[in-house]
């Protein structure tokens, strides 16, 4: 499974809004602001997925010329991008922020894109090679490698990218870039 | 201050991985960049062979220690996605398997080279520094020569997000000021331009360098013979220092691939009014090769020299004579 997961919708999104929402429903995260973005951190306090501050986008073809034509034609433009990245080391982080994006999605329509590409970065089969990611890093700065069969696991090709998703309630697709 | 999620960080390296079809610059990569560049590491992205990185990734993926790291399929190797030579995981950072060995990894020549190239100019250009100044009028200029349409979005990051207003790129450079400002514009809805600018502060003004990569399809024909008159127009505009420009295969969307796309070959390239007096002018306007053409410009004798077509790699043994020839008057003078 693709650790980036990008909701591209058109009404304004709210992030703090969206994750006490998947906490109401029993998703057992919680909020930390971080640098330009916010983290959902596990029960243990370890950020699972981080989520950057929504772009407005306003340009024309720029959502094609990063994520393809389908689904930028399902998004349309203007456009919010909102971007949420799992951490890969952590099981079930990746499913946290796919949830995340669908939420975002649901609640203000658009499409969500999850990128499928060939084979994915990580995988390597048990026993082929030394996987490069094992060194120990300095403590508390990285995390080992997933174990080998969820390496294996994201072996198996994504579903299509694009999923088109109503609006959950009409929203304008009002408010303000927030590029620095 | 919270960092962003990556993937290892070493002694040496900060490790991300990234399985998109098209590797862009986001919010997240800059943020990584800096924390990698902050903590004197090198930024190392990961991704599967058939991913591509887009230009302004590629543009600031130039750090000591940071490349793009492709996993080959079949082999399970590793190689450097831009220069195709093996790479090994050192147990702190992947570095180049065998330094004295520069043959490339097989799968890194495997396809052939596009029939779509890609001209690349690089240019820093001087403002003065008034209340008045607006930036990214050089830009404007060349991106309306060379993509027919002034930029069309920019932004410090991509997605590209933001409609092009010279008012707010100035803004926000000034806000930032005395810190260089990074950021990337879009132009070109039937032939791309993307650029990328750094906004600094410099003894004369406000200096902005910029690198602007235009993509031709197979049936174009890219503006060489123009390019001196388009220099000529920007001279004419602006203080321009100095400006390069060079061709090379290479897709037409701007992206590249992590297999060869071929070797750049000089154009030609601005000399403005330090470096032309530097070297005295009837020097500079008589290089030991080549055509030199002295381009209108109230700033001072500025210089354009044509070293070759874009296509033949001797214009860079041009481009030493001259640059030799160049630094020859100067010492001579400093002597004198």
């Amino acid at each position: 499974m693709s650790h980036d997961v990008v909701a591209l919708v058109h009404g304004a999104p709210d992030v703090q809004a969206t994750v006490s929402q998947m906490i109401a429903e029993g998703e057992r995260v919680r909020l930390v602001p971080a640098e330009s973005a916010v983290h959902l951190c596990g029960e243990d306090g370890r950020p699972m997925v981080s989520v950057e501050a929504p772009q407005f986008i306003e340009v024309p073809g720029e959502v094609e010329r990063l994520v393809g034509p389908e689904t930028a034609a399902q998004a349309g433009t203007p456009v919010w991008w909102v971007e949420a990245r799992a951490a890969s080391a952590i099981v079930g982080a990746a499913d946290v922020a796919r949830r995340f994006a669908e939420q975002v999605v649901q609640n203000c329509g658009g499409v969500l894109w999850a990128p499928t590409v060939g084979e994915p970065a990580r995988h390597t089969p048990p026993g082929e090679e030394p996987v490069p990611f094992e060194p120990e890093p300095p403590a508390g700065e990285a995390e080992p490698d997933p174990p080998a069969d969820e390496a294996g696991a994201s072996a198996v090709h994504e579903e299509p990218a694009a999923e088109q998703v109503e609006p959950a309630a009409a929203e304008g697709t009002d408010g303000e870039g927030n590029q620095p | 201050m919270t960092q962003p999620i990556v993937d290892m960080v070493t002694d040496s390296a900060i490790v991300v991985m990234q399985d998109r079809p098209v590797v862009p610059f986001t919010t997240w990569i800059s943020e990584t960049l800096q924390m990698s560049g902050d903590s004197g590491r090198g930024l190392q992205i990961v991704t599967p062979s058939a991913s591509r990185i887009t230009m302004p990734l590629r543009l600031m993926l130039t750090g000591p220690n940071s490349r793009w790291v492709v996993r080959e399929p079949h082999s399970g190797e590793y190689y450097d996605g831009l220069g195709g030579v093996r790479l090994l995981w050192d147990g702190a950072a992947f570095v180049p398997a065998d330094p004295d060995d520069e043959s490339l990894v097989p799968a890194f020549g495997l396809a052939d080279p596009p029939d779509s190239s890609q001209l690349t100019l690089t240019f820093r250009v001087t403002n003065p520094a008034t209340a008045q100044m607006q930036l990214g009028g050089s830009l404007e200029r060349l991106c309306q020569a060379l993509s027919d349409e002034p930029p069309r979005g920019w932004g410090t990051c991509e997605p590209i997000g933001r409609p092009w207003r010279r008012a707010d790129v100035t803004e926000l450079c000034r806000s930032r000021m005395p810190e260089p400002t990074w950021m990337f514009t879009i132009a070109g809805s039937e032939r791309p331009a993307i650029a990328s600018i750094r906004v600094s502060r410099s003894a004369t003004g406000v200096e902005e360098w910029g690198t602007l990569v235009v993509g031709y399809g197979p049936d174009d024909e890219p503006p060489i013979i123009a390019l001196p008159d388009i220099a000529g127009a920007l001279a004419a505009e602006f203080q321009v220092v100095s400006m390069f420009a060079q061709m090379r295969s290479g897709r037409g969307d701007l992206t590249s691939p992590a297999h060869w796309e071929g070797l750049p070959a000089p154009v030609g390239m601005v000399v403005g009014p330090e470096g032309v007096n530097d070297a005295g002018v009837d020097r500079a306007l008589n290089p030991p090769g080549g055509v030199a053409r002295q381009l209108p410009s109230p700033a001072g004798p500025t210089v354009w020299y044509t070293l070759g077509d874009g296509r033949s790699s001797d214009g860079w043994t041009l481009f030493e004579k001259i640059m030799r020839h160049m630094r020859h008057g100067s010492q001579r003078d400093r002597v004198g």
